[in-house]
């Protein structure tokens, strides 16, 4: 944890870090000026700001800026875990086919089909978008939070219980007449697909 | 003098007395009269009475003479004094009334720029409900003074906004704090009773809720402020609808509900699709929230014969009544039926403060039974 941002920079340029976690506001250089000559310098190691400053074009900016993820401040514990678990291991599991597979169900991002033991399944935009994203971080919890910006690009908190209702579809068609359950809640969090 | 029709002639002495000619020349006219002159008859010119005025030269001679040669000039001086006469007639009164003319617009101009200078000096003092009065001609100091009337329209509104967002704050930001130091106090009492993480949660749960007020708010001032409209593009508003649909037909359907559309293909605006994304949440949450189950929630879009689109979300549950119909945009506004369920009393208000924003109108409407809330874009 490095308290100042010319420190900070030094630090990041010198490389050696898997992930940084970034705030927007620091002494002497801020956060958005750090990132923005990271990536000048072709520093490519994945940043998440953690930040107050939450308008929804300070979010675009940090985004444009080259961030891979942006979470505001004050903010979970579990959802912070989550967003650093998927962004550290998203490098090494960029699916190089278009088909993911986790046990016996099988997603085809070419041709949008599911199958599940050689069956085919039938689902609605969402819900592959939303299984598409779970399979995409497979044994990675991800939070509603997550889902909801990634699936839905929603960047407010809907009042309804919008991701609890897809997942509680996507298991009907993909988990209920199976035996084996993948799509696991863990409790507090978020979500997991897995065996 | 001699009678002559044109020319006149005198040949004089230096000292000015008449040696010869036609031309009755006084000692005094020849002290003046040095090359070219016209003169004009007078006492001690006598000319013959057709004779008004001559022009000639004066020479001196090699013994000291002086020769005097003049023309009869009186019709050239008879159409000198013409024209300028009728210059003087026709171009005075232009003259004059151009002068009177610029003196009064002068005055009316500077009296309408002390005018705009003093009301500015009043709102200066804090009056800011003051505005510039228009004159109705449509002239420049109309123009300026309706765009200086928008600016103050404008500096008032945001003014007005935060005074807005200051009363919130204290009212409505005070209870979830309220709450969540009673919990505390509370969890102090019973330090190792098992209630302890039940009463954590709760007070967390009151974090959460002055937390999203607090965002709601500063959204709110955001759009207000008219920041955003920096990320206007084209937006499919079909697509936008069909997706929130599909998501909230599986919302509602876990509470009894359905959610049906009829939706043209291709209709496409401009705007924040970020924002207008919320806005339709908002209002079809609200349905799903607010209605009873078995509640049917219609969205339809329509474009009528000028292109003006309009997005109608309709339920047949238990409706607003009229009189609330309006008051339900304003921020923190929770009509009694609805204290019982969760909710900052916001929602509303960030709907009509994103329609704002866009130019939408939305209206709210008896449906017979239910409610039907009408965006016309």
């Amino acid at each position: 944890m490095i308290q100042d941002g010319r420190e900070g920079l030094v630090a990041a340029v010198s490389g050696g870090y898997d992930l940084l976690i970034l705030d927007r506001m620091l002494p002497s250089i801020d956060g958005l000026t750090i990132l923005r000559t990271l990536r000048v310098a072709k520093v490519g190691v994945p940043v998440l700001f953690l930040t107050t400053i939450d308008g929804v074009d300070d979010r675009v900016e940090g985004l444009r800026a080259g961030a891979d993820d942006y979470l505001v401040k004050p903010f979970a514990f579990e959802e912070l875990s989550a967003r650093v678990t998927a962004l550290a291991r998203r490098r090494s599991t960029i699916p190089a086919n278009s088909t993911l597979r986790i046990a016996d169900l099988e997603l085809d991002r070419m041709s949008q089909t599911v199958t599940r033991a050689g069956k085919r399944i039938v689902l609605q935009q969402k819900e592959f978008q939303l299984l598409e994203y779970l399979m995409l971080h497979e044994n990675q919890v991800v939070t509603r939070t997550m889902i909801l910006e990634a699936v839905w690009h929603y960047h407010f908190m809907p009042v309804t219980l919008v991701v609890e209702s897809h997942i509680s579809r996507l298991r009907r068609k993909i988990d209920r007449d199976f035996g084996q359950e993948l799509i696991h809640t863990c409790r507090g969090s978020g979500y997991k697909i897995g065996c | 003098m001699q009678r002559s029709k044109g020319t006149f002639y005198a040949l004089t002495k230096a000292d000015g007395t008449v040696l010869a000619g036609n031309l009755q020349i006084s000692p005094q006219t020849v002290t003046q009269w040095h090359g070219w002159r016209t003169l004009i008859q007078r006492a001690d010119l006598p000319f013959p009475p057709y004779v008004t005025a001559i022009r000639g030269v004066s020479d001196t001679l090699p013994n000291g003479d002086r020769l005097y040669i003049a023309e009869n000039a009186s019709s050239f001086y008879a159409l000198n004094h013409l024209i300028g006469r009728v210059f003087l007639i026709t171009f005075g009164p232009i003259i004059l009334l151009g002068i009177l003319g610029w003196l009064l617009v002068a005055r009316s101009t500077l009296n309408r720029v002390f005018l705009i200078a003093n009301i500015s000096r009043e709102i200066i003092n804090g009056d800011l409900s003051r505005r510039v009065p228009l004159n109705g001609s449509g002239d420049e100091f109309d123009e300026l003074s309706s765009v200086l009337n928008l600016i103050l329209d404008r500096i008032e509104a945001l003014i007005g906004n935060i005074k807005q967002v200051s009363n919130d704050i204290s009212h409505d930001l005070r209870s979830p704090l309220a709450r969540l130091r009673e919990r505390l106090e509370l969890a102090r009492r019973n330090m190792n009773e098992v209630v302890l993480p039940d009463l954590i949660d709760e007070a967390i749960l009151q974090v959460d809720t002055a937390l999203s007020l607090f965002s709601a708010m500063l959204r709110i001032s955001e759009i207000e402020a008219g920041a955003r409209r920096s990320a206007f593009c084209r937006i499919d508003l079909s697509f936008l609808l069909q997706e929130l649909v599909e998501t909230y037909d599986a919302v509602a359907e876990l509470d009894g509900k359905t959610v049906r559309s009829l939706i043209p293909p291709d209709l496409k605006i401009d705007g924040d699709y970020e924002l207008l994304s919320q806005m339709f949440v908002n209002i079809v949450e609200n349905a799903i929230r607010h209605c009873p189950r078995g509640t049917l929630i219609f969205i339809q879009a329509e474009v009528s014969e000028g292109g003006r689109k309009t997005v109608t979300i309709s339920d047949n549950g238990h409706g607003i009544p009229e009189a609330d119909r309006e008051r339900v945009f304003g921020r923190f506004v929770r009509l009694d039926k609805s204290r019982h369920h969760p909710g900052s009393g916001l929602g509303l208000a960030l709907v009509a403060a994103i329609a704002t924003m866009h130019g939408f109108s939305i209206v709210l409407e008896d449906n017979g039974p239910g409610l039907r809330v009408v965006i016309e874009m």
